[in-house]
Formats: structure tokens, sequence, C-alpha cells
């Protein structure tokens, strides 16, 4: 059994305009030990699906339906009380603002002090002082003892995210959740932050959520991803096959808008915006900015299907290959697709 | 910490400076003759001259202005005219009772005020919050005479409706005034914690797995306290400058009835003591929330340290 089961998981927000569905029947399963990357664009219910893992979830929105199950508990199911003791214990999450993630008036090394506090009741004051300090030269801070009285606005950005990293490492979590940790980063610190995560990771086996829009990161850090759209996972897989054979459209989009210091052209971008969430096209919920799209696209939506060991997708080019034009995808994983038209997805469970 | 400290300190002299000047060239050109409002009608032509010139009312304002500070560094404001007594003196008489007043009618104000702020954020837009800011409205909105004179009416006989003899006289004035205080206070509390319920670092002590009212308690208070202080800090200070209805209402011989019994009898020294008092108090209480103020937020003793 994984470590982490996420699935058919619906979370929608009841707004005076109508109901948007930001997480829409996602099923995303993560081992032990194993850094998983989730894509998308800004608004395609990455964080909101971390949130419902969470329970951060605010009203008006609330998991509607599908089970979330965490080292064999379900976290939809369990009390106030069980649930604070999993959370910055066993799962933590650093989040995309380490600017305004601190409380301005706490010194820092409070604020992380009192992650391993509120969990180890039997720990002394001063003992989790010396782990806060001992955390803090793990994250790399330099002059670790003096910035434990810092206050957060005394920090930089990179400084503060690794207060933000150390918090979460603070009790040795069994799943790291980060939301766009490096996102509000220059790309220097970027650097340093994801190899701190990688050699945290390493040292402590860990198991990773790797929130982002960049594909650069997820190459560089995860061993598995899901490319989110509009609620829905749209492809899934191993890094090294999604990356090796891009399958769906959106994928292979979000691919190209990555700028090539060696290329001359002109930047390629995904015409159009996401797509309204609470009025989403019927069929596909990338048929309007596809390059592919068909009239089928506008009046189906695709199932995700299995088109080689460990990678599936959700797009009809790779269902029906037979009436697709121009698309070379099918030719080249015309094999794996063809013998597997239509399979049906085992809930994504892409591995 | 100390550096701004005596920073704001410092900077609250040219202020004080500037405002008895203006206090005392407003009253300067105020029509009206002093030795006539002292004396009555019926003076002799020699005795007004004399006066005039023993208290230096031919020389221009500005030579008196200079005269006026020169005393005042004393602690000498001049004498009221018609109290025949020093403007310290009287002033210094009625300040510890406006004192009691404002110190009760805060207290009150905050044991209510925070608490029930607090509870209509947390049970954001419950029965108890719109009973609470219900009352909150009614004691913002409705002046305090009509408070007053209906808390008269209905506790005539339970307790004193009058007058400033024992602890028991201060329950009605301190209510109608704590009432109104009370009001913008837990408004303004529901409000900053509402807004500081919406910000990351809550969300990151949430993440921790901290319970509800520990998150609150914790991490939501002291910062959604800040606006609060400010505001408390503001109000006791013109709870100190005298409540002008309530201690007229309520027949208290503080600094507010003081003020308009100079007013209404042209007692110019007295008027410009107390006006010069009242200011002081609340330059005073800015000064009170600044430091404190820094004391809670430690963004701003960094940057006033510097």
């Amino acid at each position: 059994m994984s470590l982490l089961e996420i699935k058919n998981l619906e979370t929608s927000f009841f707004t005076h305009e109508g109901v948007v569905r930001a997480v829409d029947d996602v099923t995303i399963l993560i081992d032990e030990n194993e850094r998983v990357g989730i894509v998308g664009e800004s608004g395609c219910g990455k964080s909101m699906t971390a949130m419902s893992l969470m329970g951060l979830i605010k009203k008006p929105g609330r998991v509607v339906s599908g089970s979330i199950t965490f080292n064999g508990k379900d976290m939809l199911a369990v009390s106030q009380r069980e649930k604070s003791k999993i959370l910055g214990n066993e799962i933590s999450m650093i989040f995309q603002e380490p600017m305004t993630s601190l409380n301005p008036v706490i010194t820092v090394g409070k604020q992380v002090k009192e992650a391993i506090t509120f969990h180890q009741k039997d720990i002394s004051a001063e003992e989790a002082k010396r782990r806060v300090i001992q955390l803090f030269e793990e994250v790399g801070i330099p002059d670790a003892a003096k910035r434990y009285s810092a206050y957060p606005h005394q920090l930089s950005g990179g400084l503060r995210q690794r207060v933000m990293i150390a918090m979460a490492m603070a009790c040795r979590p069994k799943l790291l959740i980060a939301d766009e940790p490096t996102t509000a980063l220059d790309v220097t610190i970027e650097a340093q932050i994801l190899q701190l995560m990688k050699k945290l990771q390493d040292e402590t086996g860990m198991s990773v959520m790797m929130i982002t829009h960049n594909l650069g990161v997820v190459a560089q850090f995860c061993t598995r991803m899901y490319v989110m759209y509009a609620g829905r996972i749209m492809e899934s897989g191993t890094v090294s096959e999604v990356f090796k054979n891009i399958a769906h459209p959106y994928t292979d989009g979000l691919m190209r808008s990555i700028p090539k210091l060696e290329s001359r052209e002109r930047l390629y971008n995904i015409k159009g915006l996401v797509p309204n969430m609470l009025d989403l096209p019927k069929g596909c919920r990338f048929c309007q900015r596809c390059e592919y799209s068909k009239a089928r696209c506008f009046e189906e939506e695709p199932e995700l299907v299995k088109i080689a060991p460990g990678h599936f997708v959700r797009c009809f080019l790779y269902t029906d290959c037979a009436d697709q034009k121009g698309k070379s995808a099918c030719a080249e994983n015309g094999g794996s697709a063809a013998s597997a038209p239509n399979t049906q997805a085992e809930g994504g469970t892409g591995r | 910490m100390i550096k701004y400290v005596t920073k704001r300190i410092l900077i609250t002299i040219p202020i004080l400076i500037g405002v008895v000047y203006l206090i005392f060239v407003m009253l300067s050109v105020v029509p009206g003759d002093p030795i006539t409002v002292m004396m009555g009608e019926k003076v002799k032509p020699d005795v007004i001259e004399n006066l005039m010139e023993r208290m230096h009312l031919n020389d221009p304002w500005y030579v008196r202005f200079v005269w006026y500070i020169r005393d005042a560094l004393r602690g000498d404001f001049g004498e009221s005219y018609k109290l025949h007594r020093s403007v310290s003196s009287v002033i210094a008489n009625a300040f510890p009772k406006t004192l009691m007043l404002a110190v009760t009618a805060a207290c009150f104000s905050w044991i209510i005020g925070i608490p029930a702020g607090i509870l209509s954020a947390v049970k954001k837009n419950s029965i108890i919050d719109r009973l609470f800011m219900g009352f909150a409205l009614c004691g913002v909105s409705v002046p305090a005479f009509s408070v007053g004179m209906l808390l008269q009416n209905l506790f005539n006989g339970i307790l004193p409706v009058s007058g400033f003899s024992s602890p028991r006289h201060l329950i009605l004035p301190a209510v109608v005034l704590g009432w109104g205080a009370a009001g913008t206070i837990a408004r303004l509390t529901r409000s900053s914690l509402l807004e500081v319920l919406e910000e990351d670092y809550i969300r990151t002590a949430r993440a921790k797995g901290l319970m509800p009212l520990r998150v609150i308690v914790t991490h939501a208070l002291q910062n959604s306290l800040l606006p609060v202080i400010t505001m408390m800090a503001i109000q006791v200070s013109s709870l100190l400058s005298g409540a002008v209805i309530t201690e007229t209402l309520f027949s208290i011989p503080g600094i507010g009835r003081l003020t308009v019994d100079a007013i209404n009898t042209r007692d110019m020294p007295l008027l410009q003591g107390t006006v010069i008092f009242t200011t002081a108090i609340i330059i005073l209480g800015n000064l009170v929330a600044d430091i404190l103020y820094s004391v809670v937020d430690p963004r701003i003793r960094v940057e006033g340290g510097k």
C-alpha cells in the first residue's frame, strides 16, 4: 500500500456564482521514499489538492467526495485531535510565499520550536532549542544560533524559505508537501533550495509531493509526475518516461514554453487562458487551447488511459488513434497506444 | 528600542509648543474684556488700568506669549478670573476625578470589548456575533447623553445617578462612557482578527497541526491587537481629557466640566490651561500607543532604532 493515496478526490467551492470544482476526480498515489511532482498552470487545482489533504480548505470550499488515506488512516474521517497529531508531525508542508508564511511578531526560532514542542511533549525547552539550532544548521542557515532569535523581517526570502523547511523537517515527517517552494525566489536560490530538499530527502527517506508549474524543477527533482489542468489529471507517469514520450498536447505545450538558450526562435506559448472554472467546456477541458482538437474533443471528455507501462494520458489522440491527424505522437507511441486503445486507467496509478 | 522611545519623546516637544502657540493666539483674538469678566461691569477706570498693567494686558500678544511660556515652564498657568485660584491647582483638583472615571470606563470597555470582538470573529455570522455587533453598533452610535439619561431613569434609586462621593457613583457614568468605547473596540478587534485569520502565517500554524484555539491565541491575537492598541490609547487619552457631556450629566467635577464652565464664564486663563492640559494628555496617549506598538510589533522596533 502506498504512503499516500488520494482517490477520486473532488473539492468544490460553493460560490454565489456557482459551484467551482477546483479538484475533480483526482487520484494521486505516493509511495514511501518517493519524489512526486504535480505540475500545472496557476489555478489548475494543484495547491487545492494539497490543501484538501491538509484539511486547510476554507469555506465556501469543501471536499465533496473521494478519499485520502495516509499511512492507513482516512484523513477525511479522522478527528480534529487525531489530525493535529499527524499534521506538522507526519505530514508537513512548505508554502509558496516565504515572505508572508511566517508570523511577523514571533522569532523564527520560536516558530520552529513550536512545531517540535507541540508534537513532542516530553522534550525540554533547552533540548528543543538545541534541536532548532541544529535544524537551522542542517538547512544551511548561517549563524544558526544567532538567527534563532531573529524576526522574519530580518531575513531574506531564501533564508525564510529555509526556516520554513526547517519547520517542516522539525519532526522528521514521512511526507513533505512543497507547494511551489521556489517560485518566489531567485534562480540561484531556487537551485540551492532544491538541492537542500534533495539532500534532506536522501538522508531521511521521506516522500515529497512537489507542487510546481516549472517542468525544470520536476526534471531535476522528481521521479514521478502528474500533470494537472483545470482540476483534472491530464497525464501521469515516471519523469523519465513522460519527458521521453510527451503524450498530452498540454504537457507538450508546457514543455515547449520553456525558454532555451540555444534557440533564436520566438518562445512558444499555449494560446488562450485556463478556462473559467464556472463555465468549463463540455468535452475535454483543454479542447479550446489544443492544437489537435477535433469535433469529438468538444463533445466528450476522454478517459485517462495507459499508453505505456506507467504512463497514463487523458486524450482522444490515444484512446482512438485511428481518427487522429497530424500528431506524430500516435506514430511514436503507436505501439503502446494501439495495443492499449481505450484501456481504462487504473485510476491513474501510473508507476 | 531606547533610541526609538527617546526620539518619539523629543518629537513631542515642538508639537506641544506649537499647540500652546495656536491656543494662545486663538484665545487672544476672541472678543471680550477679561477685566469685565473678572470684576463685573461697574469698575473704576483706574482699577482697570492698574489691573491691565499688572496682568500685562497692555502688551502685544506675542510679548504676552513669551511671558506665558516662561511662566508655564515653571508650572504657572495664570490665575482663574472667576475662581481666583491658580489654574494649575484647579486642574490638579479636577483631574483625579476624571482619571478615576476614565480608568473605570476604559477597563470596562476592554473587559467587554476585546473578548466580545474575539468571540464575534471566531463565531463569525453566528447569533453571538450578531448580538455582540448589534450591541456594539448601539454603543458607537447612540449618543452619550441619551444613554446617560436612560440609565439615570432606569437605575434611579438603585445606583447613585449624580455627584461624586463614592465608588458607586462611578458605575453609571463609567458604563455610559465605556459602552461606546467597548463598541468601537469590539468592532475593531473583530475585523482585525478576521483579517489576520486570512494571513498566510495562520495557514502555516494550522499546517503545524495546532488546534484552532491555540492558533488564535498564539498566532492571531498579538497581530490582530496592533490596531486595537492604538485605538485603546487614543480612547484613554480622550477619556482623560474629560468626558464633557457625561461629566456634566452626572455632575462630576472633572476636567470636562471645568472646560465647559471656563467657556461659559469666559475664564480665559482657565480655558487655556484646560485645553493645553488636554492636548498634553492626548499627545502623551499617542506616545504611549507608539511605544506599546513597538513593544508588540518587532518590525517597528527595528525601523525606529535604525
